[in-house]
């Protein structure tokens, strides 16, 4: 049968983080997009969790917004709470996570996209591929049309052989009320793509009117907002709201433990491995015994929704043992579920069977991003899709691979780990898997990044102008506090003396004071008062370089390490059964995964620096020879 | 390039002639290589499966046919060898043009010739050898004492390796428990001045839907929050502190033990026809001599090295310390008296029989402070009045009197001098001994271990303590060659000689 409609540059399979980024960077990166998806009033949904960013994900936030992706605009706008995480643990760490209203996120993307004049959507199951083995060419849907395209990103999320488990109810879906997708998973499979098996879960949801809020303790956001996005307004859209927090106590531990051959986590029905870092109540229930209480954080699901979102009850017991469990909590006695928390089983695809642009080593123009690849959370599977998106509109368009190296971004780690370790639980994003994480910072996402969006073509001419003005501004704000002398006189001692810093002898400038770690921002404007307000985010920027300059300068060392062998390319087919220590099974795995680089073989388990000094030797040798 | 067919061969033995000279071939086809060359009534393919190992007899033939040598062959299988490879031993008679054409053939049978320390470095890429054990190896064969040997088979059995294995151990564990304090925020759970009970400042686009139902959006807040405590930093400080008092100690006893891997310079000085060269004359004549120096001119030093006890000890005989008398005589005292400085150990010599000026007196008492010794020379001859002075007042097991002509009292200055230097080097069975290298490693996790206690001790900076942390555990990894730069290898593997 003939393709109904024109043919596509490239088709979107899945409408959730990782296609919206998918199918918006291809759109404006002029390619024609379809976006297929079996339910498009779902597209942008916040399927666990109604908040953005968090540890280490506000870096991906950051990051996809200065590339030009959508999710820091969107989660702006539908912003409820803000927050700034881990701000004692030093600058480098520092994350920004939001609250958001679930409604206002999901029309802000689904808004988005529609203004795309590229993009198309068609509501529809995607049952199989078309390809010639070698290269995909489009996709079959259940109603039997073929559609075209010179790339296919497949972003199925959990959905692939996805199983939902309630106690010991079993209800094949990709989320609840959603069916699962068998076929496409098959046919991979026939294709020799090899799956794996893991597991996530999501908690109850309650009804707002039955929560006695008096009993929990109310954890409000910060005072000072700055959005994630610099497109986006300097003040949040919407109220701001409150979290609250709860607590479980033996009584809750008490009914888990009475009903866990009930739960299907216990009862072996499930078999996938799960998120060690977001453990369901039952696992932390049976890992941490000596445990009385565990924190459960009562989150809004929106302004408008009257719904909350228990963080931290997240379980697969059956339905009477949840509300039990819930009303064992002080201030939810009264609680109603409106939704049933729930597991969910579901296929990954190992990611080390992807290349570094997350295209498919098999098949030439298939790309895999989002929760498919083995990872956890929103943010990563924007952040790939976001790349995949890029990735598949360069082939399209005849350009070079945009791949990050560890040394450039949190997303670059993020690909890096997945191509060149894989993963055995669910991938989330850490700011200590990040080496170069003095460098690698929120505050700084832009000035890593946004040259490279505006290159590629997704970051327009005015807010790049916004980009270089900041720059600017950041320089000029440096210049000013190295050419600022204050003098000793009665007023600066007693403030130096208040904050425990040394007295100056004669003068100094207001860049030798910033750099003493007892000496904030704030104080220089009362040592010196010369200056007019400065943005929140030039000042952040400005005090990180300052006091980390001396770490900054040897990190960057290290980065010039780093590349020197990430510049090493591995010439292709290389052998590596004959090498000398090199064990026959790191041969093989070396054969199997191809690294590009040396840097990136070095990272290959169970490669020891010998055995990469003597790769290097030999691809010396080669070259030379 | 066919990588199957890198073998490395090479002279091990010194070259020159001798009794046997061995050549060493190692790689995956060294057998298909020695096939081409050696010819036995014994399969040399036999000897791979072979249960027990064993010297067989052999041929060397040249590629015309021609007999070279009659050799042993001793076959080595990978688990077994130095290298970690198959390694054969082609046991030659010990002539140059012998060697030197068994090498040829196995060269031209498709061996290449090995780099410097090119077997070693294999046996370090094979992981049959950690860097500390492959420098121990440079040490073993460099060792010119007795005790210089011990020290580097400490060194071989990993004495050292264990101990950096641990402190890195015990740094990863505080790292780990650091980085689960950034990875994960309390559960994002407000810490500290994060609450606040005023209303955020801004101007909403829509008025809030709740505030409607006449539900009030902001309850009151608990302001005891329970937040981050400041006694999960302090519970960090006492393994760092203890990794920190480990390091300095192996790094005192190291220093104190250099004169194990290094040997101890004892340096002569003293005024003018003190007796300083007879003195070092008799000293040489009693103990033997390890290598010879070219002697300088007699403005300048001498310098040989000598075995004290097992301990190497270079003695250098210095020019006459006294006031300049013209400007060569100045130049070569400025030297001795910065060879001085630079000494392990200062003799101040001198002549009893005459007169000490206050100047003398000074010098002696001060080598006597620096835990030097004074010799009295000349015991023979009547003591000068001023030296008798000077005893009484400096009374030491450190001040001794000896007559270089009659050869007395020599052998108890040189049995206390052993003693000393003995007891300096610390010198027991389990002393730990550092090259510079493993020294300047334990110096950086030194300083990354202190930089860290400070930044966790006076900030909440928790990213640049897993900075120097990560810098610490580097610098310990460095040591055993867990982490391991080309030209730290390369720097390495240059001081071996061809053939090891």
């Amino acid at each position: 049968m003939k393709s109904a409609g024109a043919a596509y540059d490239i088709i979107v399979v899945g409408g959730g983080h990782a296609g919206i980024e998918a199918a918006a960077a291809a759109a404006r990166l002029n390619c024609r997009v379809l976006l297929v998806t079996h339910k498009l009033d779902t597209i942008g949904e916040l399927s666990c969790n109604p908040a953005i960013g968090g540890v280490g994900k506000g870096q991906l936030v950051k990051e996809i917004d200065a590339l030009g992706g959508l999710m820091g605009e969107v989660a702006d706008a539908a912003c409820i709470q803000y927050r700034r995480l881990n701000t004692t643990r030093g600058a480098a760490v520092q994350s920004t996570r939001m609250q958001v209203d679930m409604d206002r996120y999901r029309q802000q993307a689904q808004d988005r996209l529609r203004a795309l004049a590229n993009l198309d959507f068609l509501e529809a199951e995607v049952e199989s591929l078309l390809s010639d083995q070698d290269a995909v060419q489009g996709v079959v849907v259940t109603t039997g049309e073929r559609l075209r395209a010179r790339a296919v990103i497949l972003t199925p999320g959990t959905f692939f052989n996805g199983l939902i488990h309630i106690g010991n109810r079993r209800l094949p879906g990709g989320r609840l009320d959603d069916a699962d997708s068998t076929r496409l998973p098959k046919q991979l499979a026939s294709w020799g793509f090899q799956f794996g098996r893991f597991k996530t879960g999501t908690t109850p949801r309650l009804d707002g009117r039955t929560i006695d809020f008096s009993k929990l303790t109310e954890q409000p956001g910060d005072r000072e907002y700055l959005p994630f996005s610099p497109r986006s307004a300097e003040k949040p859209a919407l109220w701001q709201t409150s979290c609250y927090l709860g607590h479980t106590n033996p009584a809750t531990h008490d009914i888990i433990r009475k009903n866990l051959r009930q739960s299907a986590l216990y009862s072996g029905q499930i078999t996938g491995t799960g998120v060690r870092y977001c453990p369901s109540v039952e696992d932390k229930i049976v890992k941490f015994p000596d445990r009385d209480h565990h924190h459960v954080f009562v989150e809004p699901e929106g302004l408008e929704i009257d719904r909350y979102y228990p963080n931290g009850l997240s379980n697969s017991l059956p339905l009477d043992v949840q509300n039990e469990l819930v009303h064992s909590i002080p201030g939810l006695e009264q609680a109603r579920i409106v939704q049933s928390g729930y597991g969910i089983e579901h296929d990954y695809l190992l990611p080390t069977q992807l290349r570094a642009n997350l295209e498919s080593a098999r098949i030439r123009g298939l790309y895999f991003a989002g929760q498919i690849n083995g990872t956890t959370g929103y943010e990563e599977a924007a952040a790939q899709g976001l790349l995949a998106g890029i990735n598949a509109a360069c082939q399209v368009n005849g350009a070079e691979a945009v791949v990050l190296d560890r040394s450039q971004a949190y997303i670059g780690v993020l690909l890096d780990d997945l191509v060149t370790k894989g993963t055995n639980e669910p991938y989330r994003m850490f700011p200590s898997r990040v080496e170069y994480r003095l460098i690698i910072r929120e505050d700084n996402a832009d000035e890593r990044l946004t040259p490279l969006g505006r290159r590629l073509g997704l970051i327009n001419e005015a807010d790049y102008r916004r980009f270089q003005r900041k720059e600017a501004a950041i320089a000029q704000e440096l210049k000013r506090l190295e050419s600022t002398r204050v003098s000793a006189n009665a007023r600066v001692e007693a403030l130096l003396r208040e904050r425990g810093s040394a007295g100056i002898a004669g003068s100094a400038t207001l860049l030798e004071l910033l750099r003493r770690p007892e000496i904030h921002y704030a104080d220089l404007s009362q040592l010196e008062p010369g200056s007019g307000p400065i943005p929140r985010a030039v000042r952040e920027r400005v005090e990180v370089q300052v006091k980390y300059a001396g770490y900054i300068k040897r990190q960057a060392v290290e980065i010039e390490r780093f590349q020197h062998l990430e510049r090493i390319r591995v010439p292709k087919d290389f052998t590596y059964q004959s090498l000398p220590g090199i064990s026959l099974e790191v041969a093989e795995k070396l054969t199997a995964l191809q690294p590009r680089t040396l840097g990136q073989a070095g990272r290959i388990s169970g490669v020891t620096p010998a055995a990469l000094s003597q790769l290097m030797f030999y691809i010396k040798r080669t070259q030379a020879g | 390039m066919d990588m199957r067919s890198d073998s490395i061969a090479a002279i091990s033995t010194p070259q020159g002639r001798s009794g046997i000279g061995i050549i060493r071939i190692s790689g995956a086809n060294v057998l298909d290589i020695i096939g081409k060359f050696v010819s036995s009534q014994y399969s040399l393919q036999k000897l791979v499966t072979a249960k027990k190992r064993k010297l067989i007899h052999a041929r060397v033939i040249n590629q015309d046919k021609e007999i070279i040598d009659e050799i042993l062959l001793a076959y080595l299988p990978k688990k077994k060898s130095f290298t970690g490879e198959i390694t054969v031993e082609l046991n030659c008679h010990g002539g140059r043009a012998i060697m030197a054409e068994t090498l040829k053939m196995a060269i031209r049978s498709g061996a290449r010739l090995a780099e410097p320390g090119e077997f070693t470095r294999r046996a370090f890429e094979n992981g049959r050898l950690d860097l500390v054990q492959v420098e121990a190896v440079n040490e073993l064969i460099q060792a010119r004492t007795k005790n210089a040997i011990k020290a580097a088979w400490r060194q071989m059995e990993g004495g050292l390796t264990r101990r950096c294995t641990d402190l890195r151990e015990q740094l990863v564990t505080v790292l780990s428990e650091i980085q689960a304090r950034t990875d994960f925020d309390h559960d994002h759970l407000a810490e500290t001045n994060q609450y606040t009970k005023e209303s955020p400042d801004f101007s909403p686009e829509l008025p809030h839907p709740l505030s409607l139902l006449g539900r009030g959006i902001k309850g009151e807040g608990d302001p005891n929050t329970p937040h981050f405590s400041a006694g999960m930093i302090y519970s960090w400080d006492h393994p760092l502190r203890n990794s920190l008092d480990i390091i300095k100690k192996m790094l005192e006893t190291a220093e104190k033990s250099k004169y194990l891997t290094h040997g101890c310079w004892v340096v002569l000085s003293g005024p003018p026809n003190a007796g300083k060269s007879s003195i070092f004359n008799s000293i040489l004549n009693i103990e033997r001599a390890i290598v010879s120096e070219t002697p300088g001119t007699t403005r300048d030093h001498i310098s040989e090295q000598i075995d004290l006890d097992g301990m190497e000890v270079r003695l250098t005989d210095t020019a006459g310390m006294r006031v300049a008398q013209d400007e060569i005589e100045s130049i070569s005292i400025g030297k001795s008296r910065q060879q001085r400085l630079s000494a392990d150990i200062v003799v101040y010599i001198f002549d009893q029989s005459i007169e000490m000026s206050d100047y003398e007196q000074n010098e002696a008492e001060t080598v006597l402070k620096q835990e030097g010794f004074v010799v009295f020379n000349k015991s023979d001859l009547e003591m000068h009045k001023t030296v008798k002075k000077f005893s009484q007042r400096n009374k030491s097991n450190k001040v001794f009197y000896v007559s270089a002509l009659n050869k007395t009292g020599i052998e108890q200055f040189l049995d206390q001098m052993s003693e000393e230097i003995n007891e300096k080097s610390l010198y027991s069975e389990n002393t730990i001994t550092l090259n510079m290298r493993q020294t300047q490693a334990l110096e950086k996790a030194k300083k990354a271990i202190t930089e860290a206690r400070e930044i966790l001790g006076t900030s909440r900076n928790l990213d640049l303590a897993m900075f120097e942390l990560q810098e610490g555990i580097k610098a310990l990894q460095e040591i055993i060659g867990e982490v391991s730069t080309d030209e730290i290898l390369n720097n390495i593997f240059s001081k071996f000689c061809i053939g090891k």
